[in-house]
């Protein structure tokens, strides 16, 4: 089932929802609500499937991805972490945008609105993940 | 959640690290883009659902559109003779002077079914591959101007890269002042033409199109406008940013030239 709502997820980011990165958001609540060893698998799952809609190579997406999930569960574990939807939206937000900012190498106002309306999707994305 | 942690030792990590190496390697994009052709089908269904919606409100106006459009095609009618006249003229010109005539285009028509996953917006996915005669390398333009170039096409799908896209270069020219130069993608001022002699005329507004120089995209396409010109870090040229003519954001239609 988890399996079925990535490939929806990918397919509604490449087609309607073109500014958002919800499946970044995806690891990372899994990485706060799951732990960083789930995390890193979905990660690297969701990496490859990244890969394939995408022009940039495997190993980046599979890195990228994969460390996201790894660096969120690790925070939750040792930093702080409250289990709540605004706790989830705020990392959501400060998640993709440092992951764009790396990725970029400056912080533009689209990389604002894309974290903005990607964590938006926090409270639908979390479902997912209880699942 | 405190187990999960544990078992994360050092060496699953380096395990894992050389697995995303090796599944890095193995991938190669000609096995993606087959795989992407699987994907073709839901792609197409999605994007053609969200573009027929997008439109819904605008219909009043497409149908204002249409109907002016229509008008239109009368006087177009009559400057078509003209130009059929001028155009007979014209071969029989060149044939005197011995020039050669140029290979006649074939342009492939294709929906834009998909956009990059990372949401950065430099590559498109069009729904006609090698079956329809789309293949690497080819240019893929809009009715309006300029889109990119194919990178990598699969059986009936193909990824294109876009002139925004940081690896793109094309030859171009400033189409008042002949003033030639390299543009080049760029992640955050889109477009920039580089390498503009000092005491170049460009200004604001003029139209960018492109050389022909590199034989591969051809001459007289339409790229786009400039926006505004500076010196560049070196001090030795100028630089333009420059607005594309083709609103890539909103893209729907590409086609592609054979």
């Amino acid at each position: 089932m988890l399996i079925a709502w990535i490939i929806i997820l990918a397919l509604l980011q490449v087609t309607v929802l073109r500014d958002l990165n919800l499946l970044l958001v995806l690891v990372i609540l899994a990485g706060l609500r799951k732990g960083p060893a789930p995390a890193l698998l979905m990660g690297a799952s969701i990496g490859i499937l990244v890969s394939i809609f995408s022009s940039s190579s495997m190993g980046f997406n599979l890195a990228f991805y994969s460390a996201s999930g790894l660096l969120a569960g690790l925070i939750s574990l040792r930093v702080y972490y409250k289990r709540n939807l605004y706790t989830d939206f705020l990392f959501s937000y400060c998640g993709v945008m440092l992951f764009y900012f790396i990725l970029t190498g400056r912080f533009s106002p689209i990389i604002f609105s894309t974290a903005f309306c990607s964590a938006i999707f926090s409270p639908v994305l979390f479902r997912i993940i209880e699942r | 959640m405190e187990n999960s942690y544990k078992n994360l030792p050092l060496r699953k990590l380096l395990i894992f690290a050389a697995c995303i190496i090796l599944i890095s390697q193995i991938f190669s994009s000609d096995f993606r883009i087959k795989i992407l052709n699987i994907f073709r089908f839901p792609l197409k269904l999605v994007s053609g659902s969200y573009y027929v919606l997008r439109d819904i409100p605008d219909f009043k106006e497409i149908r204002k559109e249409n109907k002016l459009l229509k008008e239109n095609i009368g006087n177009l009618n009559g400057k078509l003779v003209d130009l059929k006249e001028s155009r007979v003229e014209n071969k029989r010109m060149r044939q005197l002077l011995g020039f050669r005539e140029n290979k006649k285009r074939k342009i492939i028509p294709g929906m834009v079914i998909a956009r990059e996953a990372l949401g950065l917006g430099d590559t498109i996915v069009i729904d006609k591959g090698k079956a329809q005669g789309v293949y690497k390398g080819m240019v893929v333009i809009s009715v309006s101007g300029l889109v990119g170039r194919v990178r990598e096409s699969g059986r009936s799908i193909s990824r294109a890269v876009l002139i925004t896209h940081p690896d793109s270069v094309v030859g171009g020219i400033v189409q008042r002042t002949r003033d030639e130069g390299a543009i080049e993608g760029n992640m955050s001022s889109g477009v920039i033409m580089k390498y503009l002699e000092l005491d170049s005329d460009v200004k604001e507004g003029d139209k960018i199109i492109t050389s022909g120089f590199s034989g591969v995209f051809e001459k007289g396409i339409l790229i786009g406008e400039v926006v505004s010109v500076e010196k560049d870090v070196s001090g030795l040229y100028l630089r333009a940013i420059v607005k594309p003519e083709v609103d890539l954001r909103r893209l729907e239609d590409a086609l592609v030239i054979r």
